[in-house]
């Protein structure tokens, strides 16, 4: 290791250790205890909970990605060309091909490196396979559509679109956040290659304080309503929340019959799993409360308010609210 | 997943080798603590330290076939961000500190008098610019050895050099750190010497 330190490192370390005092050296014992006293006295520093969620991602969407990467992990020759060896300083930098992207030294350039909060830090989360996966998984639902509808006229455009995305892909399905809830489906909804995904409608909707457990129980039932479609196990769409994702993916975002929707940004989505635990959320609404642009966010039993900013080190939480007795009647309305 | 207990860190890893998706994650949450203390200690700089956790951390995940059992898990994940952290200032040296090694020409700070040497946040401050006046190796010698408590044997092992090295390196850093600490060392002094009040002496613990 020492060999490989840049000149200004250098120092006679690895040079006659052997029985060297270095203790003993100018400086009294006692002074230097004081300095480890000093040393040891520092509380251990605590790991934001942003760098926390941003690392947890980026490990989720390399295991996302380990299928397609399935023979290199555990295989050292392989491993080993990722990077040179176990005990190279250099090592744990070298395989990092599919991790999320660095920052350019010339962006770090610009901004003082004490100057960003950790919730300010660059969108690295989503990073570009995981975003790439998703527009492909869109454009093949969309493209499953066309085929559908050419081969059938009656059905709905939800419908239609959740049987074509059946069909593009034996592996494509999202996980059902109100099945999860009754603790027989995994709790994340998932792309194929695993990343956890949902849509942010734009309802437009003005919740108010005193109505808002109607209107976001109205909300999911629209969505559940519209989510309905001939046999949602059989096209792997066994959710409201990823129908409504098919849906708007398969019909354009223009005509997605919930109101226009989005891709979550990463602050987002941390804000999300942060609320819900990693839970899919049946719902993410940006409209209005209390006159206000916020989020409402909810699951089968509860629903958070939050402000546009919400990030999972900051939720900017204005208020939630318990949606007793929804998740039965989302359970119920599955099994339709 | 055990059935029992938490599994131990091995039985994660082995898991994450068979294809568990979540074992590494639960892996990486149980010792981040620790992990982001080594990086950030070492690095200096918040963003950074967490740039180079990630790294370490996606290629902990990618090397996991790698680990051949022969130390604990945990070493092995401290010897790869260790190792990722000095990456991470390598790429950065235009940060690094010129100084000759010469610790005579250390502007040696001003003892704070009238600063209450208890003052933890004061000291966090001092101690954490101190620790950029000495090199990257140093400075992960001490931070394992001396901040984070581990063994001169197990430092060595995580640092992948021999204990007489780690030895070395500490001493020689604590003796860096010396013209930077001082002053904690004179307020202690001068606390010393102020008359006891309520019953509470100032008396110094001795270090290792």
């Amino acid at each position: 290791m020492t060999e490989q330190w840049p000149p200004e490192w250098g120092d006679p370390d690895t040079e006659d250790v052997e029985n060297h005092d270095v203790e003993s050296q100018d400086p009294g014992i006692g002074d230097l205890a004081e300095v480890t006293s000093a040393l040891a006295s520092i509380p251990m520093p605590a790991l934001p909970d942003a760098f926390e969620a941003r690392i947890s991602a980026a490990i989720a969407a390399e295991a996302g990605q380990r299928p397609r990467l399935s023979g290199t992990v555990g295989e050292s020759a392989t491993a080993r060309s990722l990077s040179a060896d176990e005990s190279s300083p250099a090592g744990a930098g070298g395989g990092t091909a599919t991790a999320p992207p660095r920052r350019s030294r010339r962006e770090r350039a610009r901004r003082p490196a004490h100057s960003r909060p950790p919730g300010q830090r660059r969108h690295r989360i989503l990073s570009a396979p995981v975003l790439g996966t998703m527009v492909v998984c869109l454009l093949f639902a969309g493209f499953g559509f066309v085929l559908s509808r050419g081969a059938s006229q009656s059905s709905s455009s939800s419908s239609e679109a959740s049987g074509a995305f059946s069909g593009s892909s034996d592996r494509s399905s999202f996980a059902a956040p109100a099945a999860g809830a009754a603790g027989s489906a995994p709790k994340t909804a998932r792309l194929p290659d695993g990343a956890t995904t949902f849509l942010v409608t734009h309802s437009g909707t003005s919740y108010q304080s005193a109505t808002l457990a109607g209107q976001v129980r109205a909300r999911l039932a629209t969505i559940n309503t519209s989510a309905r479609t001939p046999g949602p196990s059989e096209s792997g769409l066994a959710t409201p929340a990823a129908s409504a994702v098919a849906s708007a993916a398969a019909s354009g975002a223009s005509s997605f019959t919930l109101g226009t929707s989005s891709v979550p940004s990463s602050a987002l989505k941390g804000c999300v799993d942060s609320l819900t635990h990693d839970v899919a959320p049946s719902l993410v609404d940006r409209a209005s409360y209390a006159g206000k642009a916020a989020y409402i966010i909810a699951v089968p039993s509860k629903a958070w308010v939050v402000g546009l900013g919400c990030t999972a080190a900051n939720p900017e939480l204005i208020t939630t609210i318990a949606l007793t007795g929804l998740s039965g009647n989302l359970c119920a309305l599955g099994s339709v | 997943m055990a059935t029992g207990g938490e599994p131990t860190d091995v039985e994660l890893l082995r898991m994450h080798l068979a294809g568990d998706e979540d074992a590494f994650g639960t892996l990486f949450r149980r010792h981040s603590g620790r992990l982001w203390a080594v990086a950030l200690r070492i690095v200096c700089d918040p963003d950074d330290a967490a740039d180079a956790l990630q790294d370490a951390m996606i290629s902990a995940f990618r090397r996991a076939g790698d680990f051949r059992g022969d130390s604990a898990v945990t070493t092995w994940l401290h010897r790869i961000v260790v190792n990722a952290s000095l990456d991470s200032l390598r790429r950065r040296k235009t940060r690094a500190v010129a100084w000759s090694g010469d610790p005579d020409e250390l502007p040696v700070p001003e003892p704070r008098r009238g600063v209450s040497g208890a003052d933890n946040a004061d000291t966090r401050l001092d101690v954490e610019a101190a620790l950029q006046m000495i090199t990257p190796p140093q400075r992960a010698a001490l931070v394992l050895v001396d901040m984070l408590g581990y063994s001169v044997a197990e430092a060595a092992k995580i640092l992948d050099v021999s204990e007489g090295t780690v030895k070395s390196r500490c001493a020689r850093g604590r003796t860096r750190l010396l013209p930077y600490l001082s002053h904690l060392r004179a307020n202690s002094a001068a606390k010393r010497n102020q008359p006891v009040a309520d019953g509470v002496s100032s008396e110094q613990g001795g270090g290792a």
